[in-house]
Protein backbone atom coordinates (compact mmCIF):
# COMPACT_ATOMS: atom_id res chain seq x y z
CA UNK A 1 0.00 0.00 0.00
CA UNK A 2 2.53 2.68 0.91
CA UNK A 3 4.80 1.73 -2.32
CA UNK A 4 1.41 2.39 -4.16
CA UNK A 5 1.38 5.66 -2.68
CA UNK A 6 4.71 6.52 -3.31
CA UNK A 7 4.42 5.74 -7.09
CA UNK A 8 0.89 7.71 -7.13
CA UNK A 9 2.98 11.19 -5.79
CA UNK A 10 5.83 10.53 -8.13
CA UNK A 11 3.55 10.27 -10.59
CA UNK A 12 1.54 13.89 -10.09
CA UNK A 13 5.21 15.60 -9.06
CA UNK A 14 6.24 14.03 -12.58
CA UNK A 15 3.41 15.40 -14.36
CA UNK A 16 2.96 18.65 -12.65
CA UNK A 17 6.93 19.15 -13.70
CA UNK A 18 6.25 18.20 -17.38
CA UNK A 19 3.72 20.35 -17.71
CA UNK A 20 6.41 23.30 -15.76
CA UNK A 21 9.10 21.61 -18.52
CA UNK A 22 6.77 22.13 -21.48
CA UNK A 23 5.33 25.79 -20.58
CA UNK A 24 9.28 27.05 -20.48
CA UNK A 25 10.86 25.40 -23.06
CA UNK A 26 8.27 26.26 -25.82
CA UNK A 27 6.73 29.72 -24.40
CA UNK A 28 9.11 31.20 -21.72
CA UNK A 29 12.72 30.35 -22.92
CA UNK A 30 14.09 32.91 -25.38
CA UNK A 31 15.00 31.51 -28.88
CA UNK A 32 18.98 30.64 -29.39
CA UNK A 33 20.51 33.33 -30.90
CA UNK A 34 22.40 31.66 -33.93
CA UNK A 35 19.65 28.58 -34.19
CA UNK A 36 16.75 30.73 -33.80
CA UNK A 37 13.23 28.84 -32.69
CA UNK A 38 14.59 25.28 -33.42
CA UNK A 39 16.75 25.15 -30.48
CA UNK A 40 13.80 24.77 -28.53
CA UNK A 41 14.56 20.69 -29.41
CA UNK A 42 17.13 21.09 -26.94
CA UNK A 43 14.84 21.41 -23.54
CA UNK A 44 13.62 17.26 -25.04
CA UNK A 45 16.88 16.30 -26.07
CA UNK A 46 19.35 16.85 -23.42
CA UNK A 47 17.05 15.70 -20.43
CA UNK A 48 16.18 11.98 -22.81
CA UNK A 49 19.86 11.51 -23.03
CA UNK A 50 20.72 12.71 -19.27
CA UNK A 51 17.75 10.33 -18.06
CA UNK A 52 19.09 7.43 -20.36
CA UNK A 53 22.81 8.07 -19.10
CA UNK A 54 21.49 7.90 -15.56
CA UNK A 55 19.45 4.33 -15.83
CA UNK A 56 22.08 3.19 -16.62
CA UNK A 57 24.26 4.56 -14.11
CA UNK A 58 21.57 2.36 -11.80
CA UNK A 59 21.46 -0.75 -14.00
CA UNK A 60 25.42 -0.51 -13.49
CA UNK A 61 25.67 -0.20 -9.62
CA UNK A 62 22.64 -2.74 -9.31
CA UNK A 63 24.49 -5.47 -11.49
CA UNK A 64 27.70 -4.92 -9.54
CA UNK A 65 25.50 -5.21 -5.85
CA UNK A 66 23.71 -8.39 -8.12
CA UNK A 67 26.59 -10.13 -8.90
CA UNK A 68 28.07 -9.33 -5.54
CA UNK A 69 25.28 -9.72 -2.81
CA UNK A 70 22.98 -12.10 -5.07
CA UNK A 71 20.16 -10.47 -3.50
CA UNK A 72 17.19 -10.19 -6.12
CA UNK A 73 15.95 -6.58 -5.28
CA UNK A 74 19.29 -5.49 -7.56
CA UNK A 75 18.88 -7.48 -10.39
CA UNK A 76 15.03 -6.44 -10.40
CA UNK A 77 15.98 -2.85 -10.44
CA UNK A 78 18.71 -3.22 -12.84
CA UNK A 79 16.00 -4.72 -15.03
CA UNK A 80 13.50 -2.36 -14.83
CA UNK A 81 16.12 0.53 -15.07
CA UNK A 82 17.77 -0.98 -18.32
CA UNK A 83 13.95 -0.91 -20.01
CA UNK A 84 13.37 2.91 -19.07
CA UNK A 85 16.99 3.75 -20.61
CA UNK A 86 16.22 1.99 -23.52
CA UNK A 87 13.08 4.27 -24.28
CA UNK A 88 15.21 6.98 -23.16
CA UNK A 89 18.16 6.41 -25.54
CA UNK A 90 15.57 5.99 -28.13
CA UNK A 91 13.66 8.67 -27.86
CA UNK A 92 17.32 11.31 -27.54
CA UNK A 93 17.73 9.80 -30.76
CA UNK A 94 14.92 10.65 -32.23
CA UNK A 95 14.61 14.04 -31.06
CA UNK A 96 18.26 14.73 -31.87
CA UNK A 97 17.55 13.79 -35.48
CA UNK A 98 14.47 15.79 -35.45
CA UNK A 99 17.13 18.60 -34.48
CA UNK A 100 19.64 17.81 -36.77
CA UNK A 101 17.70 17.71 -40.17
CA UNK A 102 17.11 21.94 -39.67
CA UNK A 103 20.35 22.53 -38.24
CA UNK A 104 22.97 20.29 -40.22
CA UNK A 105 20.96 19.68 -43.14
CA UNK A 106 20.82 15.45 -42.88
CA UNK A 107 18.84 13.53 -40.46
CA UNK A 108 21.58 11.23 -39.58
CA UNK A 109 25.30 10.48 -40.04
CA UNK A 110 27.59 8.03 -38.53
CA UNK A 111 29.28 11.21 -35.97
CA UNK A 112 31.31 9.78 -33.36
CA UNK A 113 28.54 11.03 -30.62
CA UNK A 114 25.84 9.83 -32.47
CA UNK A 115 27.33 6.51 -33.88
CA UNK A 116 28.41 5.89 -30.14
CA UNK A 117 25.20 6.83 -28.54
CA UNK A 118 23.62 3.98 -31.21
CA UNK A 119 25.56 1.25 -30.20
CA UNK A 120 24.72 2.07 -26.59
CA UNK A 121 21.03 1.30 -27.79
CA UNK A 122 22.27 -1.58 -29.33
CA UNK A 123 24.21 -3.01 -26.29
CA UNK A 124 21.08 -2.29 -23.87
CA UNK A 125 18.12 -3.68 -26.02
CA UNK A 126 20.76 -7.10 -26.32
CA UNK A 127 20.50 -6.75 -22.29
CA UNK A 128 16.98 -7.02 -22.73
CA UNK A 129 17.08 -9.64 -25.28
CA UNK A 130 19.56 -11.48 -23.16
CA UNK A 131 17.04 -11.75 -20.58
CA UNK A 132 14.25 -12.84 -22.51
CA UNK A 133 15.99 -15.60 -24.43
CA UNK A 134 18.05 -17.32 -21.28
CA UNK A 135 15.18 -19.51 -19.85
CA UNK A 136 17.01 -19.89 -16.44
CA UNK A 137 15.91 -16.84 -14.50
CA UNK A 138 18.65 -16.78 -12.09
CA UNK A 139 21.73 -17.18 -14.60
CA UNK A 140 19.90 -14.66 -17.42
CA UNK A 141 19.80 -12.26 -14.70
CA UNK A 142 23.96 -13.12 -13.87
CA UNK A 143 24.48 -12.77 -17.65
CA UNK A 144 22.41 -9.97 -18.31
CA UNK A 145 24.21 -8.28 -15.19
CA UNK A 146 27.88 -8.65 -16.62
CA UNK A 147 26.73 -7.02 -20.11
CA UNK A 148 25.46 -4.30 -18.05
CA UNK A 149 28.73 -3.78 -16.39
CA UNK A 150 30.27 -4.13 -19.47
CA UNK A 151 27.51 -1.31 -21.00
CA UNK A 152 28.28 1.24 -18.92
CA UNK A 153 32.14 1.67 -20.64
CA UNK A 154 30.27 3.26 -23.44
CA UNK A 155 28.64 6.26 -21.63
CA UNK A 156 31.98 7.97 -20.30
CA UNK A 157 33.37 7.46 -24.53
CA UNK A 158 29.77 8.96 -25.47
CA UNK A 159 30.71 11.97 -23.14
CA UNK A 160 33.81 12.33 -24.43
CA UNK A 161 33.22 11.45 -27.82
CA UNK A 162 33.14 15.60 -29.14
CA UNK A 163 36.53 16.08 -27.30
CA UNK A 164 38.41 12.83 -28.28
CA UNK A 165 37.28 13.56 -32.09
CA UNK A 166 35.74 16.27 -34.99
CA UNK A 167 32.60 15.75 -34.51
CA UNK A 168 29.17 17.38 -35.97
CA UNK A 169 27.80 17.19 -32.67
CA UNK A 170 28.06 20.29 -30.43
CA UNK A 171 30.98 20.10 -27.42
CA UNK A 172 29.30 20.48 -23.61
CA UNK A 173 27.84 23.67 -23.14
CA UNK A 174 27.01 22.84 -19.65
CA UNK A 175 28.83 20.54 -18.15
CA UNK A 176 32.05 22.43 -18.68
CA UNK A 177 34.96 23.15 -16.63
CA UNK A 178 35.15 27.07 -17.13
CA UNK A 179 31.26 27.24 -16.99
CA UNK A 180 27.93 27.11 -18.71
CA UNK A 181 28.02 29.06 -21.83
CA UNK A 182 24.44 28.96 -21.85
CA UNK A 183 22.52 31.80 -21.40
CA UNK A 184 20.36 32.11 -17.94
CA UNK A 185 17.02 31.63 -18.91
CA UNK A 186 17.69 28.81 -21.21
CA UNK A 187 19.61 27.14 -18.35
CA UNK A 188 17.15 27.61 -15.95
CA UNK A 189 14.72 25.85 -18.65
CA UNK A 190 17.30 22.95 -18.87
CA UNK A 191 17.52 22.24 -15.54
CA UNK A 192 13.95 22.20 -14.93
CA UNK A 193 13.33 20.05 -17.80
CA UNK A 194 16.21 17.64 -16.49
CA UNK A 195 14.61 17.52 -12.74
CA UNK A 196 11.16 16.83 -14.34
CA UNK A 197 12.44 13.89 -16.54
CA UNK A 198 14.21 12.81 -13.73
CA UNK A 199 11.38 12.79 -11.61
CA UNK A 200 9.67 11.12 -14.72
CA UNK A 201 12.34 8.40 -15.04
CA UNK A 202 11.67 7.70 -10.99
CA UNK A 203 8.11 7.64 -11.29
CA UNK A 204 8.36 4.80 -14.66
CA UNK A 205 10.98 3.09 -12.54
CA UNK A 206 8.90 2.39 -9.60
CA UNK A 207 5.72 1.11 -12.03
CA UNK A 208 8.24 -0.58 -13.85
CA UNK A 209 9.65 -2.51 -10.39
CA UNK A 210 6.26 -2.77 -9.44
CA UNK A 211 5.77 -5.38 -12.20
CA UNK A 212 8.75 -7.37 -11.80
CA UNK A 213 7.91 -8.09 -8.23
CA UNK A 214 4.44 -8.86 -9.63
CA UNK A 215 6.02 -11.29 -12.37
CA UNK A 216 7.90 -12.86 -9.20
CA UNK A 217 5.11 -13.31 -7.05
CA UNK A 218 3.84 -15.14 -9.72
CA UNK A 219 6.50 -17.36 -10.27
CA UNK A 220 6.73 -17.98 -6.66
CA UNK A 221 2.84 -19.12 -7.09
CA UNK A 222 3.75 -20.95 -9.91
CA UNK A 223 6.51 -22.83 -7.85
CA UNK A 224 4.19 -23.61 -4.84
CA UNK A 225 1.20 -25.11 -7.22
CA UNK B 1 8.94 22.94 -43.72
CA UNK B 2 8.91 25.66 -40.99
CA UNK B 3 11.01 25.17 -37.71
CA UNK B 4 8.32 25.21 -35.39
CA UNK B 5 7.38 21.72 -37.66
CA UNK B 6 10.70 20.39 -36.14
CA UNK B 7 9.65 21.62 -32.91
CA UNK B 8 6.21 20.01 -32.72
CA UNK B 9 7.76 16.86 -34.54
CA UNK B 10 10.41 16.26 -31.84
CA UNK B 11 8.00 17.07 -28.76
CA UNK B 12 5.13 14.99 -30.27
CA UNK B 13 7.09 12.04 -30.87
CA UNK B 14 8.83 12.38 -26.97
CA UNK B 15 5.28 12.81 -25.88
CA UNK B 16 3.70 9.82 -27.85
CA UNK B 17 6.94 7.59 -26.80
CA UNK B 18 7.01 8.16 -23.20
CA UNK B 19 2.87 7.74 -23.04
CA UNK B 20 2.99 4.72 -24.87
CA UNK B 21 5.60 3.08 -22.96
CA UNK B 22 3.77 4.25 -19.46
CA UNK B 23 0.34 2.70 -21.15
CA UNK B 24 2.58 -0.71 -21.80
CA UNK B 25 3.51 -0.94 -18.61
CA UNK B 26 0.30 -0.12 -16.78
CA UNK B 27 -1.40 -2.46 -19.45
CA UNK B 28 1.34 -5.38 -18.08
CA UNK B 29 0.86 -4.50 -14.03
CA UNK B 30 -3.14 -5.23 -14.80
CA UNK B 31 -2.23 -8.80 -16.54
CA UNK B 32 -0.06 -9.86 -13.63
CA UNK B 33 -2.51 -8.54 -11.30
CA UNK B 34 -6.07 -10.20 -13.05
CA UNK B 35 -3.62 -13.51 -12.98
CA UNK B 36 -2.73 -13.42 -9.40
CA UNK B 37 -6.34 -12.40 -8.87
CA UNK B 38 -7.33 -15.31 -10.78
CA UNK B 39 -5.08 -17.66 -9.00
CA UNK B 40 -6.30 -16.73 -5.76
CA UNK B 41 -9.79 -17.39 -6.78
CA UNK B 42 -9.34 -20.46 -7.68
CA UNK B 43 -7.26 -21.68 -4.71
CA UNK B 44 -10.20 -20.17 -2.24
Amino acid sequence: MRSSRVRSILGIFAMLGVTAALYLGLIWAPPDAYQGQVQRIMYVHVPAAWVAYLAFFVVFVCSILFLWRGSQIFDQVAYASAEVGVVFTGLAILAGSIWGKPTWGVWWTWDARLTTTAILLLVYVGYLMLRSVVEDRFRGARYAAVLGIIGFIDIPIIHKSVEWWRTLHQAPSVMRPEGSTVAPPMLFTLLVSVAAFTVLYLYLLAQRLHLERLDAEILEKNREA
Amino acid sequence: MGQWNYIVAAYLATAVGLTGYWLSIKRRIRRREDLIRMAGRDKG
